[in-house]
């Protein structure tokens, strides 16, 4: 990833692409993703409608290892995939907050965890570049293709540290590059996106 | 992410490319947008998924 990229968009269109693409997503696209990122261990602890909404590039969660009490933060949650399988870990005494700005996802996103029973899970409107969240509230900060999504990459880094407690983790996956996009892609819509 | 402050930042296990199949599992792209991409890509995908960690100091 690049640090702040030449996009010919402003920040709002750059955001209104992502809701929309993200915002019209339809239910059973993305179990081939899940089946592609997530161990079978972790897809039996799901249910079908989660699984269905995973668009992610990896698994955070596995590498990030949260623990019993533990705060995880995931930016950009999306379906909740990776929000409930960090609130499954750190059950009982921990939580797990989603936040994304699009409202269809965070309707999803709750509607997944009462689904799973998990009460340690909430999903809340937000953006990365300002995360609603208090100074060092989260042992654990998580994304999994979101990042990119973000015109001020910076400031996403900035606000991940901020929330975080001392000695606490930020565990992302995304993509990179190798080289730097052609001007046709950089220019597409659906290729920023993705 | 070593400007915010973060330290000890490192990738974890391997990068995977984002080849057309892996794409293709997306629905948030056409057949017809994976086929202009990689037609830009002159059919080779130069991007990657990558897994990174970052610890803020104690």
């Amino acid at each position: 990833m690049t640090e702040e990229a030449p996009l010919k968009w402003t920040d709002e269109d750059a955001a209104r692409i992502v809701r929309e693409a993200y915002g019209t997503v339809v239910p059973g696209g993305g179990t081939g993703v899940a089946d592609s990122v997530y161990t079978a261990e972790e897809l039996a602890q799901l249910p079908a409608p989660v699984r269905e909404m995973a668009l992610g590039m990896g698994n955070p969660v596995r590498y990030a290892d949260p623990g019993p009490g533990e705060t995880v933060l995931d930016l950009g949650s999306g379906g909740g995939i990776d929000t409930l399988l960090a609130a499954l870990r750190v059950r009982p005494t921990g939580r797990a907050v989603g936040i994304d700005f699009t409202e269809r996802m965070l309707d999803r996103a709750r509607s997944h965890a009462a689904m799973m029973g998990l009460t340690n899970a909430e999903f809340v409107y937000g953006t990365m570049e300002e995360i609603p969240l208090p100074d060092a509230s989260a042992d654990v900060v998580i994304s999994n293709g979101v990042i990119n999504l973000s015109t001020k990459k910076g400031r996403v880094f900035a606000e991940c540290f901020r929330v975080l407690r001392p000695g606490g983790r930020l565990v992302f996956a995304d993509s990179v590059i190798d080289g730097c996009l052609p001007k046709e892609v950089l220019e597409n819509e659906a290729a920023y996106a993705g | 992410m070593d400007k915010a402050g973060f330290k000890k930042v490192e990738a974890l296990g391997e990068r995977d490319p984002l080849d057309r199949a892996r794409l293709g599992l997306y629905p948030l792209f056409t057949e017809q947008f994976l086929d202009w991409l990689f037609a830009q890509f002159g059919g080779q995908s130069p991007v990657y998924t990558v897994h990174l960690r970052g610890i803020k100091p104690l």
